[in-house]
């Protein structure tokens, strides 16, 4: 184990987070730990279910009993993945039998029920450790990191059970028939035996099976984290790591420079130079006191050009465009006092030029203020015609002006202004004198619904009633045709619907009444 | 290498082009607060029940009782977490028995949004039973998230670094100006070595003080002696206190 290859971040953690970097190493190589697991366990089980198939009720018991077994592997694996060497899948085969036999009694046996298993374990399998050493050593890490170990089996134990209970949950509705539970004979009789089927076991063997292999190296995982924190803490293997990088610097940088004095001075003065490299607080000093020392004993002239030269070396690198020296200016705009008068003099100067320029520039900018003035006047006169022009757009719906296209058809009956004789009375009353008594009444009621509709535009629409009509014309027509209205509605309807014929004095006042003429018209 | 490395903590860059890490909770820990928010919800629905059911059917009838306890024993369900994670402290009462705080992928707090967006989808998660789907996203996904956290774009982290309890131990080495420059790396080991120090045994302290030899050039007691010097001198270059006060830290432990 070479610490310096350590593939996981080492930091004194809380025990929660160093429970989720287990998982995160897990998650890291689950495709390998997986098919690993899948050679070494599923034949394991296979054997389980052949022995105990005449009762499958008891196999999820048994193969949750020999989890001790499974974990191994995977943290063999993680183990060594966790120092940069992931073992090939021929190394693991070659190990599994070591690796179940090792503490393969106490395991199964008295630390079966233990709760810190997955934290303990990596003390058990890794330390190389047996008999009572092991329990010692279990008892010396259980003082610090214990009871995270024991919440950390709570947490993922309680992530298991449910998990199948879900999965059962979840694929209990695509069993068939046979393999389904018998509710009534389970909860009346209370008959286990022959309410639930065999093939209900396995089933439930098999999902339970499916979430161990899913969650147990996760588990793994989390205790091999767990006992790596441990020992992080007590034993500061981060700091350790720290210093050896550390170390590994400072050789390397003295053996470089070691190696570029040498370059440089020949081996009689290689001596005094090392030790004035090693009495240097600053690597890079000592470069340059290198270089100007050589400077002062060959002359300025003689290597200035010499590119193994250190001073050269180092202007050079000074020179690059990253050691550029980038500097923010801020200007701030004074008044220059003594330019002003210059230029007063300089104005008294040519006094005459510029009065003529005065008078152009202001009759320039008289004339722009204008053109804008203008156009601005331009802008809101548009604006107010083009509103002028739309306002039906923001004026609410008056009676007066609503529907623009009158209706030419009312209750079947035509009453467009073509359709009617020029003078209706006249032609009601000669209607009337020939006995045809529907077509004088007829001819005064479209008259007027034409004239409503044409001339006063009341809203009425094409599929109004004769009650429609009347409640339009009420509502929006003047009184003395309102009045009129409803009495000739009154009078057409019992014509019409009732054929009861009205009475010749009343005929006689709806002729004599009509109110729809122009002003000044004749009657 | 440094690449492949598993750590806990989660870069993000965030569209300023700052980069932080967020310390993501996993699925374990997660589990424990959810049972305890479970415990703490049927808790008050019992209670509840049983208030209303001693005190409002004379009130309002047996039926209306059951339509109002149906209704509240909804919202329960639905907006508990809502409620509690859009909140101030962006946590559970379970969460925050077990200090996590649900945060935007951004760091910032989770808004209503989100909070929503995160526990409506639940019901994704339930499928195909108890969480199911919920426990395996989170198993398999970088930053921990189950599918609601994937849509929401929020993370379950730790909500308080510990403070790090250390032994007061007085500290008898000389100030000293370390011989070589050190990167912050560096820097940062020499102060985690001081602080940590009196949690481990003299010869673990001197095997670790011999690795950096050619820093303290000194072997032994010695060694260790001038890299406890050197780290008090990254804590503060001058003494300013007149007689040595009890530092944080350790070095000579004989007190």
């Amino acid at each position: 184990m070479r610490l310096e290859d350590i593939t996981v971040t080492l930091r004194p953690r809380q025990p929660w987070e160093s429970v989720d970097l287990g998982c995160a190493m897990v998650r890291r190589d689950f495709g390998r730990i997986i098919v690993l697991w899948l050679c070494t366990v599923v034949p394991l089980w296979v054997l389980v279910c052949v022995l105990l198939r005449s009762v499958p009720e008891w196999i999820p018991l048994v193969v949750w009993w020999l989890k001790p077994l499974y974990d191994r592997v995977p943290l063999f694996f993680l183990s060594r993945a966790a120092f940069g060497v992931r073992p090939t899948f021929l190394e693991t085969w070659k190990q599994w039998p070591r690796l179940w036999v090792t503490n393969f009694l106490p395991a199964l046996l008295w630390r079966r029920l233990s709760f810190i298993r997955s934290f303990a374990l990596p003390a058990q399998m890794l330390e190389g450790l047996r008999g009572a050493a092991v329990s010692k050593r279990i008892q010396t890490l259980a003082t610090d990191g214990g009871s995270s170990g024991v919440s950390m089996t709570l947490a993922f134990s309680n992530i298991e059970f449910v998990a199948w209970l879900g999965l059962m949950w979840g694929t209990y509705g695509l069993l068939p028939e046979s393999a389904q539970l018998d509710w009534e004979g389970l909860f009346q009789a209370f008959d286990f035996q022959t309410s639930i089927p065999k093939a209900f076991f396995w089933w439930g063997a098999v999902c339970h099976m499916i979430i161990v292999t899913l969650v147990e190296p996760f588990y793994v995982g989390a205790g091999f984290a767990l006992y790596l924190n441990c020992r992080t803490r007590i034993e500061g293997w981060d700091v350790e790591l720290a210093f050896r990088r550390l170390a590994t610097r400072l050789t390397s940088v003295t053996a470089a420079l070691i190696v570029a004095v040498l370059m440089i001075c020949g081996a009689e003065s290689s001596v005094q130079a090392v030790e004035r490299t090693n009495s240097a607080t600053d690597a890079g000093r000592a470069i340059q006191d290198l270089g100007i020392q050589i400077q002062k004993e060959q002359g300025p002239s003689a290597n200035a050009a010499d590119p193994s030269d250190p001073a050269t070396a180092v202007r050079k690198v000074l020179e690059e465009p990253e050691f550029e020296i980038h500097k923010l200016q801020t200007r701030k705009w004074v008044w220059d006092d003594a330019k002003d008068k210059q230029k007063d003099k300089d104005k008294k100067k040519d006094k005459s030029k510029s009065w003529l320029m005065n008078i152009f520039a202001n009759l320039l900018a008289n004339l722009l203020a204008l053109l804008f003035w203008g156009l601005v006047a331009g802008l809101v006169i548009w604006l107010i015609a083009y509103l002028v022009k739309n306002s039906h757009l923001f004026v609410s719906r008056s009676v007066s002006k609503a529907p623009v296209r009158a209706p030419k058809v009312l209750m079947g009956m035509n009453i467009t202004r073509e359709s009617l004789p020029d003078d209706i009375v006249a032609a009601a009353r000669a209607a009337w004198a020939a006995g045809d008594f529907k077509e004088a009444l007829s001819l005064l009621y479209r008259g007027s619904l034409s004239w409503l509709v044409i001339r006063r535009r009341v809203p009425i629409t094409d599929s109004d009633t004769e009650e429609d009509c009347l409640v339009q014309v009420l509502r929006a027509g003047e009184k003395t045709e309102a009045d009129y209205f409803r009495q000739l509605t009154g009078a057409w309807v019992q014509v019409a619907y009732a054929v009861m014929p009205v009475s010749n004095d009343e005929m006689g006042a709806l002729c004599d009444r009509w109110p729809f003429v122009e002003k000044g018209g004749a009657a | 290498m440094a690449a492949a490395r598993a750590d806990t903590l989660q870069s993000v860059e965030l569209a300023d082009g700052v980069e932080i890490q967020l310390r993501v909770a996993g699925p374990a820990v997660r589990s424990m607060a959810y049972m305890t928010d479970l415990l703490i919800r049927i808790g008050i629905d019992i209670v509840v029940a049983i208030g209303a059911f001693w005190l409002l059917p004379s009130l309002i009838g047996e039926e209306m009782t059951n339509g109002l306890y149906l209704l509240f024993v909804f919202f329960m369900e639905w907006f508990y977490n809502v409620f509690f994670e859009a909140g101030a402290k962006g946590a559970t009462p379970g969460q925050r028995s077990m200090k996590l705080r649900v945060m935007s992928v951004t760091g910032g707090p989770v808004s209503l949004a989100q909070a929503v967006m995160r526990n409506f989808l639940r019901v994704a998660d339930f499928m195909p039973g108890l969480y199911l789907t919920g426990i395996v996203c989170m198993l398999f996904t970088k930053r921990f998230q189950r599918l609601g956290d994937l849509v929401a774009n929020t993370v379950v982290t730790y909500a308080e670094v510990p403070p790090f309890t250390v032994p007061q131990v007085e500290i008898r080495a000389e100030r000293r100006a370390p011989s070589k420059v050190l990167t912050r790396e560096e820097q940062a080991a020499l102060q985690q070595f001081l602080e940590r120090a009196p949690l481990w045994a003299d010869e673990r302290r001197i095997e670790l003080a011999a690795l950096v030899q050619p820093l303290t050039e000194a072997a032994g007691v010695e060694g260790l002696r001038r890299l406890c010097g050197m780290a008090l001198w990254l804590q503060a270059p001058e003494d300013k206190s007149g007689p040595p006060p009890p530092l944080r830290g350790a070095a000579m432990f004989r007190s």
